[in-house]
């Protein structure tokens, strides 16, 4: 019985896979509430099953990149089951998600996250697989604007680029207009699906890799934001106005971490 | 009655496991200071980035020091406020998670009043043997803090006096109008180039004085009279005016990138900060004389107002030597006694979570899984019109 947990946007993706067959699956609009919604409908899918957590032998999760505070819930959640049951644990890229539930179609694939200050995370991905062990894409993981993504693209694939994740209307126009008919988009929306995960780990736990629970770090692709000069805007004005509750620090992307800087990709 | 503890509300993360809420089994903290003290405060996406790296192997090395199993656990608690909702949020995940996937009772703990709680924990190794609750009776050990007590609640987000009547009732009778004790510290730790955390800085740098000579500062005090309110944000700026204004007093650390452990200060010794008499040593000692004789002149006023019998310091100023000192002093004649935490469990500590955890567990109380994270939360505090 395999849990796969991704809360990596503010949608979130839970399902119980059992056999190859996914037992039960709820995807939902999670907001910013990715720990208390999460581990509420876990219970209540693992009740609306009969199932105790006991019965669990695999967790998948994705491990990012995404909203900070999100990708860190389920990547907490997951490593606590895997450490609290004593079993194997795997974390995925949610990109590597995300291209998987397109992977049938023929030709290059990309799949999007929102990154926040006009840019997006981004991978492509060579479909069709042939099956989902060692499905990853064909170059890094990286965040750029969407017309250095297009620039790219255009200089390094000449079939149809099949879009799929998760995008603001603004990203799309951006891409369509610098690819023109090159451009394909999956509905927005149908983003991820926690048993695509389960696809992923199944596959991966059956060759024996496996992450360990006190290991397994998120893929954040951004670096924190820090001021250059400590002295001058001295930091502990931040957390004083987090503790009293000023300034909650969970601005989340989409348009989150606002003034984080990019690793130069 | 064995709980696990976690603690993650802002730069440290901690696990303890605590028996009855009194003796400590295990108690393990991995600390960010040396990543943090490059910035001179705490920067909240390294810190949750480290609160979730750190986490696990922290949770299993507090199993492993109790030589306990899951099985020999009767509750899972975690602070889910006030501090870094990013930190935060890793703590009590991990916490609802681990008592999902064990089957056991589950509680989020309002850090300021495990602070309080610290009160209850016994110095490690103060031989209670079979700290089992059938043994000793579960409403009071002999060694308790008596209630009503009052409070001195002085960290680097709160200062607060409250009167605690019984278990879980929290009178609010004054609180400072602007900085916190904790926070006036480390800001003038930074305008004297002392180092991060202030506190311990301050006291350290006062230490190097000669008692024998007199200090030829006098700082302000912000009385605000009539009230038990405090204020600390003239005295930081009385501390910086001097600074700027007295040349040559060199502030050690300008320019330089202060080292994990040991401040310029301390490198480079009090003659590098002296100038026309005043070093910054003497300013240092000032300002603690200052925040000390506030906190303990109100502090004083309010245990005989109350007729309490007990008075107990919770945070991380509690730490400070020289506030114990100066309360244990003037509490003493009036037979009022001063009841602080170990030092090691003044600070954040995962030990007084799960303390504070057992007596909300032992009356049933549980917090569903929806419980969600509360950066700006307080203490539950009751109009003291109505108390009983």
């Amino acid at each position: 019985m395999l849990l796969a947990l991704d809360t990596s946007t503010s949608f979130a993706s839970v399902a119980l896979v059992h056999d190859g067959r996914t037992l039960i699956e709820l995807d939902w609009e999670v907001g910013r509430n990715h720990s208390a919604e999460l581990l509420a409908r876990l219970d209540w899918l693992l009740a609306q099953r009969g199932i105790t957590p006991a019965r669990l032998d695999g967790i998948a999760v994705a491990s990012g990149p995404g909203s900070f505070n999100g990708v860190r819930v389920a990547v907490a959640a997951a490593k606590s089951l895997a450490f609290a049951l004593g079993v194997p644990l795997s974390g995925h890229p949610t990109l590597d998600v995300i291209a998987w539930g397109v992977s049938h179609v023929r030709g290059p694939i990309c799949a999007l996250l929102e990154a926040g200050r006009g840019q997006v995370y981004a991978a492509t991905y060579a479909g069709p697989a042939p099956s989902a062990a060692g499905w990853a894409p064909t170059g890094a993981y990286a965040i750029r604007t969407p017309a250095e993504l297009a620039a790219l693209l255009r200089t390094a694939i000449c079939e149809p680029v099949v879009f799929c994740g998760e995008w603001r209307p603004e990203t799309g126009a951006a891409l369509a207009e610098a690819l023109g008919e090159t451009a394909r988009f999956s509905p927005v929306g149908g983003g991820r699906r926690a048993s695509w995960l389960a696809d992923l780990a199944l596959a991966r736990l059956a060759r024996g890799e496996r992450d360990a629970p006190e290991a397994l770090e998120p893929l954040y692709l951004r670096r924190p934001h820090i001021t250059s000069s400590a002295k001058a805007a001295p930091r502990l004005a931040e957390r004083d106005g987090a503790r009293e509750g000023v300034a909650r620090p969970t601005p989340e992307a989409p348009g989150g971490e606002g003034a984080a800087r990019a690793i130069p990709s | 009655m064995r709980i696990l503890g976690i603690e993650s509300s802002c730069d440290e993360t901690g696990a303890a496991i605590v028996a009855d809420g009194r003796v400590i089994l295990s108690d393990v903290v991995a600390s960010q200071a040396s990543i943090h003290e490059r910035y001179g405060g705490v920067v909240p996406e390294v810190a949750s980035r480290q609160q979730l790296s750190a986490v696990i192997p922290v949770v299993e090395t507090a199993l492993e020091q109790a030589g306990l199993g899951w099985g020999d656990l009767d509750g899972v608690a975690a602070t889910y406020g006030p501090g870094l909702a990013g930190s935060l949020l890793v703590g009590l995940t991990v916490g609802k998670t681990l008592a999902l996937a064990r089957g056991l009772p589950f509680i989020g703990i309002n850090h300021l009043e495990a602070h309080i709680y610290a009160n209850w924990l016994r110095p490690v190794g103060a031989g209670v043997s079979g700290p089992e609750e059938a043994a000793t009776g579960a409403a009071g050990w002999p060694g308790d803090p008596a209630f009503p007590l009052l409070a001195l609640v002085i960290s680097g987000a709160h200062s607060e006096l409250v009167h605690i009547p019984r278990h879980g009732r929290y009178e609010l009778l004054g609180q400072t109008r602007d900085d916190a004790a904790g926070e006036a510290f480390d800001k003038v730790a930074r305008v004297l180039a002392l180092g991060y955390p202030g506190g311990p800085a301050i006291q350290r740098a006062a230490a190097t004085r000669d008692p024998a000579r007199k200090n030829p500062l006098h700082l302000p005090r912000a009385w605000l009279p009539g009230t038990y309110d405090f204020s600390f944000s003239g005295l930081k700026t009385a501390v910086s005016q001097i600074v700027e204004g007295a040349e040559g007093v060199e502030r050690a650390g300008d320019g330089g990138e202060i080292a994990p452990g040991t401040s310029r200060y301390e490198r480079e010794g009090a003659a590098a900060a002296r100038a026309g008499g005043v070093t910054a040593a003497d300013l240092a000692a000032a300002f603690q004389d200052s925040v000390v004789d506030v906190l303990a002149t109100k502090t004083v006023r309010a245990a005989k107002e109350l007729g309490v019998r007990q008075v107990v310091l919770a945070g991380g100023v509690a730490a400070n030597t020289a506030l114990r000192a100066r309360l244990d002093a003037d509490l003493d004649p009036l037979g009022v006694a001063l009841r602080y935490p170990p030092i090691a469990y003044c600070t954040d500590n995962a030990a007084m979570i799960a303390a504070a955890a057992y007596f909300h567990l032992r009356l049933g109380e549980r917090h569903g899984y929806d419980l969600d994270v509360r950066p700006g939360l307080q203490l539950p505090f009751a109009s003291r019109a109505t108390a009983t």
